[in-house]
């Protein structure tokens, strides 16, 4: 798939969108992205969404009205409007009622998304199954909470070691960084000494349970849960039938010391052969991929790019910077609610649409700062 | 070729090479170097160019050290003014690779600053569009002063 054009969903008018290596959503609240990152869902993943309801004894006895509902979740089947809502992938339209009433052999997952609702997936530390939440709740919360705890089942953390960090998941490199910047040197550990298993932080020995993390560790480890799904152990690069990751809000309660982190995550997801959409209220992220297009264009080496990371320059970083540079190509989109929805890839600056020189409105506040000072200071007020 | 036979090989501003930072008059305070010697020369391009383009958006001064070749604005240090500098960059682009050609080819040993004519407003935000229109155009600054030594 690289490109969806639709009329009428939701909020959103109209888009087209053609993705890169890395694509990114920015824009206001309820302004569409969440609706449409579920869409690419939907769209790569019909047959696995609708096998896996059915398997959890769902039903919705062949009216996509009712399927939109447990896919969306409850009250969101009007934003599909049969007269007015349009979809075409790749030059092909996408009609639901088609799509869910296929015979023959089914796809399996190829996207994973990782929900904006990650942190109430770990109720209690411990993931919650597939069954457990209403049945109004978005599917995409219920399975990624679903593969998490199969993930769990599946003996996570339940060896010597603990969940994080892992001796052969991910780069030692990434690995030291997260430890370092988002869990100040914590471990992440399965605690069985009580009458139910629960994932608890080991901060020096005391074993504090979900409640009390800070609210970035309590978003990030189901991240976390989810990028070992991705990054697997023992060296493997990818999960095989995999090759799309969504990331809604990946900086979520994170300080900017671990948004680096997570930049270079991303950009590893990347290294690793995945396509990443991403939607983002940060404008760390965005300056990110301006600074990355602008190292591209100036045919810069890997140097500046690890120095924004804050990673040493070891032979897996350099590489990542490499691919990145090399390979990699970024495509920016800003919702407005009101509006089509904008390219804003090349985030230049000099653009007169602020939608493009502001980051879809991430920096517009400080846009705003230096022009009232400048006013004061010209009128004499400083 | 060096920056000095670079400006002597272009007619316009030929005549207006001075050696160290002479060309800069008392804008010479604003550089800072330390290996003063490693001086190659200095074009004061305002007033060299004033009469062939009174017009003009032109760009103040160009220096030599070692290998490097510094192109200078000395200019108030404001938000508003950033269009003007990217302006006076553009036309100091245009300028050289019709009139000055052996200075573009030293293109990537040089580095554009602005240095700002009083004392630099607080008011650049580290992540607004300003700061990265300057730095889209690789122009480094407003500094108070531009030390060469520590340039990259």
């Amino acid at each position: 798939m690289e490109r969806i054009r639709l009329t009428s969903l939701g909020q959103i008018l109209e888009a087209d969108i053609c993705f890169g290596d890395m694509t990114v959503f920015v824009g206001e609240q309820a302004s569409g992205k969440s609706i449409l990152l579920q869409l690419v869902k939907l769209i790569l993943d019909a047959d696995d969404i609708a096998r896996t309801l059915k398997i959890h004894g769902f039903d919705w006895h062949g009216k996509p009205d009712n399927f939109l509902s447990l896919y969306f979740g409850e009250g969101m089947a009007g934003i599909w409007d049969p007269a007015a809502t349009k979809i075409t992938v790749d030059n092909e339209a996408f009609e639901l009622d088609k799509v869910l009433s296929k015979k023959g052999k089914k796809k399996t997952e190829s996207l994973f998304l990782i929900p904006s609702h990650r942190a109430m997936t770990l109720k209690d530390g411990w993931p919650r199954a597939f069954t457990d939440y209403a049945i109004g709740a978005p599917y995409v919360v219920k399975q990624f909470s679903e593969q998490l705890r199969l993930l769990m089942e599946q003996g996570l953390g339940s060896g010597e070691g603990a969940i994080f960090p892992q001796t052969g998941r991910m780069n030692k490199t990434i690995r030291d960084a997260i430890g370092e910047r988002i869990f100040g040197g914590a471990k992440v550990k399965l605690d069985r000494s009580g009458l139910r298993k629960r994932i608890v932080l080991d901060v020096a020995g005391s074993q504090l349970p979900f409640m009390v993390w800070s609210a970035g560790q309590r978003e990030f480890v189901p991240l976390l849960m989810g990028l070992y799904r991705l990054m697997p152990s023992g060296g493997t690069r990818k999960k095989n039938h995999l090759n799309w990751v969504v990331i809604e809000e990946p900086e979520m309660g994170l300080y900017p010391k671990g948004i680096t982190v997570l930049l270079t995550v991303l950009l590893d997801l990347l290294k690793r052969g995945y396509k990443v959409i991403i939607s983002t209220h940060s404008s760390q992220i965005l300056n990110l991929v301006w600074a990355t297009q602008l190292l591209v264009k100036w045919h810069a080496g890997p140097v500046p790019l690890l120095k924004l990371l804050d990673v040493p320059a070891t032979p897996f970083c350099k590489e990542l910077a490499k691919t990145v540079l090399e390979k990699k190509r970024f495509k920016t989109y800003y919702f407005s609610g009101y509006d089509s929805i904008k390219d804003i890839s090349t985030l230049d600056a000099e653009d007169p649409d602020d939608a493009v020189a502001d980051f879809g409105g991430l920096t517009a506040f400080s846009t705003k700062v230096s022009e009232v000072l400048s006013e004061a200071i010209r009128r004499g007020e400083s | 070729m060096n920056f000095a036979d670079a400006v002597r090989s272009s007619p316009e501003i030929a005549e207006c090479l001075e050696a160290g930072l002479q060309a800069l008059g008392t804008n010479r305070n604003k550089i800072r170097v330390i290996s003063t010697r490693d001086l190659t020369g200095s074009v004061d391009i305002d007033a060299c160019l004033a009469k062939r383009y009174p017009n003009a958006p032109r760009w103040d001064y160009v220096f030599g050290h070692r290998e490097k070749v510094y192109y200078v604005e000395v200019h108030q240090g404001r938000t508003g003014e950033i269009d003007n500098i990217i302006a006076k960059l553009r036309w100091l682009k245009r300028w050289r690779k019709r009139a000055a050609k052996s200075l573009e080819d030293l293109e990537h040993r040089s580095t554009y600053h602005w240095v700002a004519s009083g004392s630099v407003n607080s008011e650049f935000a580290k992540d607004d569009k300003y700061r990265r229109k300057l730095l889209k155009n690789r122009i480094l600054g407003p500094d108070s002063v531009l030390s060469v030594n520590t340039v990259p």
